[in-house]
């Protein structure tokens, strides 16, 4: 009688990575054999639902959303978080993902940590600067140098002696490098906003990128950029009227990029006034063709507070989902009213700290 | 119209006659067809006869051609009443598509075995395949707070 444990290991990987990453805890608390083979190859290599993390009120959560139940016959959408317990006794500041890392900047003088989630371990890393105390308006960059993989935060621009001789606005992890959303330092009418990439190897920001629409400064313009499977790049732009455009590129590299059309809808038909958020995270599913934007607010009731997204589709297609009801037990010390919302989708890796 | 012919021959001596263009789907057979040794049949020392017939089978319905046409959503179906079989015979034809390298075969059956697992807690998995728990109860706690995190 042949049993699962009768194959040679190989073969077991070989089932192993065909199952999803929603089942990782269950297969690694199965039995010792499992939980090492686990860490030796990623798990479920297609996924059928956003996997990612999110920072909400200075505390980290995973976050599942899946959209599955999204077809013609029903609208169900049930995302799921899950508030991390292992980075849970400091006030987080500033989460960034990249390839499967996670840098986390917490509050007041303390170290950033990387965390792997996929292997469990978390490598301290100190500040370049003894002196450098993180400040609020502090921007990272996250990425590494191709050759080792040696993974390099960058920090207020002052890490790697770089100035990058514009506006750094946002930025995102893909392959490997960051991008950013940038401004020109001069403001004058016809100058465009674009998109700069970081190469760590280089150390020296690349080429101006060009970008799909035309910003033009004002202070109710909003752009956000997020990663689409770890292999392009799609810009949400909010225009100062209220309509919202989603590209998404076809081809992106450090020095070139091309752009094509995910969505356009105008916010202003919409019931709520979730436009008058700051910024706007969001995901893509290309295969649902629609865009899930969060908006970076709970809502509060008189008992609990809850996160909402709103799911975009062509034609007016739109859905509303509360989801992360918490109860209204924590403190909050929010003296200075940080925004602290941020989001992002995960790729697991199998990086040695 | 004849096709060529080949004899397959199972570890348990049965011998079975298979079209060359439905066996070459196993790229360990198309292999041998190349180098020109099959002429008195080839010997398949880790397959039995009982899979043997199963392997057979799949190549039979995956050999798509004029003659043979099918569609993708009929090929899934019957992908599913092919693969109600017991667990052990399951595992079986994991080593044999792994041996005899049936591509298509391997990832169905592998895939297949993955569906079991997908879904179940960990008492589940462990009963569905007669895996002993070989943790600790401490052990096992330590496991389920590394993975606090992970996506349910």
């Amino acid at each position: 009688m042949r049993t699962i444990s009768d194959l040679p290991v190989a073969l077991v990987e070989e089932i192993l990575s065909r199952v999803p990453l929603t089942s990782l805890s269950a297969v690694r608390s199965t039995c010792k054999t499992w939980n090492a083979l686990s860490k030796t190859q990623i798990f479920g290599k297609t996924r059928q639902q956003f996997l990612g993390f999110m920072m909400i009120d200075f505390g980290l959560y995973s976050i599942k959303f899946d959209l599955q139940g999204l077809n013609y016959e029903s609208d169900f959408v049930e995302p799921s978080i899950k508030r991390v317990s292992i980075l849970d006794q400091l006030d987080i500041f500033k989460v960034f993902h990249c390839e499967g890392l996670l840098l986390c900047v917490f509050r007041g003088n303390r170290w950033p940590v990387v965390w792997n989630p996929y292997l469990g371990g978390t490598g301290w890393i100190q500040p370049i600067s003894d002196f450098h105390k993180y400040q609020v308006s502090d921007k990272f960059a996250f990425g590494y140098e191709n050759k080792n993989r040696n993974y390099k935060i960058l920090s207020a621009w002052k890490v790697l002696d770089v100035n990058p001789d514009c506006d750094i606005k946002c930025g995102v992890s893909l392959k490997g490098k960051t991008y950013f959303f940038a401004k020109e330092i001069a403001k004058a009418p016809n100058v465009k906003d674009f998109l700069v990439c970081f190469d760590f190897t280089a150390e020296r920001f690349g080429p101006r990128l060009p970008l799909p629409f035309h910003s033009c400064g004002l202070f109710s313009e909003h752009v956000t950029l997020s990663c689409v499977r770890d292999e392009h790049l799609a810009v949400l732009y909010r225009r100062y009227n209220g309509v919202m455009e989603i590209y998404i590129t076809t081809k992106i590299e450090p020095n070139e990029v091309f752009w094509s059309n995910f969505l356009k809808v105008d916010l202003t038909t919409f019931p709520d006034r979730f436009y008058g958020s700051r910024s706007h995270y969001f995901f893509i599913d290309e295969e649902k063709k629609v865009a899930v934007v969060f908006k970076n607010e709970p809502e509060w009731t008189m008992d609990c507070s809850y996160q909402t997204a709103y799911i975009i589709g062509k034609g007016g297609y739109l859905k509303s989902v509360k989801f992360g009801e918490t109860p209204n037990d924590r403190k909050h010390n929010n003296a200075w009213n940080i925004n602290s919302f941020m989001l992002s989708s995960y790729v697991p890796s199998l990086v040695q700290l | 119209m004849s096709s060529k012919m080949i004899v397959l021959m199972s570890s348990d001596g049965q011998s079975f006659e298979v079209e060359e263009a439905v066996a070459i789907q196993s790229q360990t057979i198309a292999h041998m067809v190349e180098d020109d040794c099959v002429a008195d049949g080839i010997p398949l020392a880790n397959v039995e006869s009982k899979i043997l017939v199963k392997v057979i089978e799949y190549c039979k319905k995956y050999h798509v051609d004029e003659a043979n046409p099918i569609s993708e959503e009929d090929l899934n179906k019957w992908d599913e009443k092919f693969m109600d079989l017991e667990q052990s015979t399951i595992f079986e034809l994991i080593l044999a598509a792994n041996y005899l390298n049936i591509k298509s075969l391997f990832d169905l059956t592998c895939q297949t075995v993955a569906d079991m697992i997908k879904g179940k807690t960990p008492e589940e998995i462990r009963s569905t395949f007669n895996i002993e728990n070989d943790f600790t109860p401490e052990e096992e706690e330590a496991v389920r707070k590394e993975n606090q995190w992970a996506f349910e």
